[in-house]
């Protein structure tokens, strides 16, 4: 007499083909579905023949079936956009940027920042005319204080910027000795500088398409240490803005994961 | 959310908008000298003495300049001077009169160097220099001493200058 598997299966092939089945199913769902495996309901069903004939279903592991966010979730690229609107705007000074980051269990977003800070502004009532263009380097990470994983990130993070570049300052006036009468012409190039500053950064980001993210910043920038030349502070510095001690600064950002 | 968003960056954009200029107040540039008595007695070496006023009439000229820098000062501890933006050596003259007429004069040279500092280009453009060598003729001077070598806004007492008084 054969051995029941099942209440209505009793042949000895169609056994042997269902337990396969079975084990099969879930490595089925997860190469059809890139959702991790508790996203869905297809547990897998073990069925063991004991000797006696009796079925027995064999113990299912719980933790293994729990929903695990993946550790990387993968890389974006993005730009600022706001450097070329400053530009249009007829600012006196911009900073091109992009920026490469990497997203880990979409909480923590380890974040490289580089760009190009130019500056080409005249003093008020003199015409002291300053210049600058350089490179700057940012390096740091965001926290993501949203719980859903839709895309809309909330965000708090911190910098740390560098930059070390040459600035010029002329004038079309020449500086005049009242006593000794004599004069020169103001024109004082690659007056060497670095700089090194943190910035705590508070940001919103949204997702706009499948892979397209828009966000925007607002970043506090604490000076840690400056060079500065014998003729003294840079009126601007590539990657912290206007100088002094602390400033304000933002940007608005695409980002596209790659 | 949205509107907050469009809030934000519009505060964004102002506070990048904001400027201030802080331009230093004392932007002055002197050298300043310091009178003292010098305690060196013949023959022995320079000891320096305590500051003194000097009661004769000064009158300080920048030579090459043909300029009076210091004008018929009385009962002055210490002088503050201007300084040439380009040239390398001041030669500053430094003539005496004593309440009786009689006249005595010395030559004070300071070699420098020159360099321009400006704190925002909205601020006026002005030369530090750095002091870098002094001599004088010794009629009343004893020694020149360089005490602070940086002349900028801060008028420290640069030299010292010591009077012979034992003779």
């Amino acid at each position: 007499m054969p051995t029941k598997i099942c209440r209505f299966i009793s042949a000895p092939r169609i056994r042997i083909r269902l337990i396969l089945i079975l084990l099969g199913l879930p490595f089925l769902a997860s190469a059809q579905d890139t959702v991790p495996a508790a996203a869905n309901d297809s547990t897998p069903v073990v069925v063991v023949i004991s000797k006696d004939g009796k079925e027995k279903k064999a113990p299912k592991s719980k933790k293994k079936d729990k929903k695990e966010p993946s550790f990387f979730y993968g890389v974006a690229v993005g730009a600022d956009i706001l450097g070329p609107i400053l530009k249009v705007g007829g600012s006196d000074w911009r900073q091109y940027e992009v920026m490469a980051r990497v997203n880990l269990l979409d909480k923590y977003f380890p974040i490289f920042e580089m760009g190009i800070g130019e500056a080409d502004h005249e003093g008020h009532d003199l015409d002291n005319h300053f210049k600058v263009r350089a490179p700057y380097f940012r390096i740091g990470a965001d926290y993501n204080f949203t719980k859903k994983h839709n895309g809309n990130r909330l965000l708090l993070g911190i910098r740390y910027g560098f930059s070390t570049f040459n600035y010029d300052l002329d004038a079309a006036t020449p500086l005049a000795d009242p006593v000794w009468k004599t004069e020169q012409e103001v024109n004082f190039t690659s007056q060497h500088c670095q700089a090194h500053w943190a910035e705590v950064v508070f940001g919103v980001e949204t997702r706009l398409w499948t892979v397209v993210h828009a966000g925007w910043d607002l970043r506090v920038k604490f000076r840690i240490s400056e060079k500065d030349p014998a003729l003294g502070q840079p009126w601007f510095v590539p990657g912290f803005g206007k100088n002094d001690t602390s400033c304000w600064g933002g940007s608005f950002k695409i980002l596209i994961d790659i | 959310m949205k509107v907050k968003s469009i809030i934000c960056c519009v505060c964004v954009l102002l506070l990048l908008g904001c400027e201030n200029i802080n331009c230093p107040l004392n932007n002055t540039v002197e050298s300043v000298y310091g009178f003292y008595a010098s305690a060196r007695s013949a023959g022995s070496p320079f000891q320096p003495g305590g500051a003194i006023k000097i009661s004769d009439t000064l009158t300080i000229t920048a030579l090459g300049a043909d300029a009076v820098v210091a004008n018929r000062l009385v009962n002055r501890s210490r002088v503050a001077l201007p300084v040439s933006y380009y040239g390398e050596i001041d030669s500053l003259r430094f003539a005496f009169t004593s309440a009786d007429g009689s006249k005595a004069a010395d030559t004070i040279w300071m070699t420098k160097e020159n360099f321009g500092h400006i704190d925002d280009p909205s601020c006026p453009l002005h030369m530090w220099h750095n002091v870098l060598y002094v001599r004088s003729t010794h009629h009343l001077i004893d020694t020149v001493l360089i005490n602070h070598t940086e002349i900028n806004y801060d008028a420290n007492e640069n030299l010292q200058i010591y009077f012979r008084t034992q003779d």
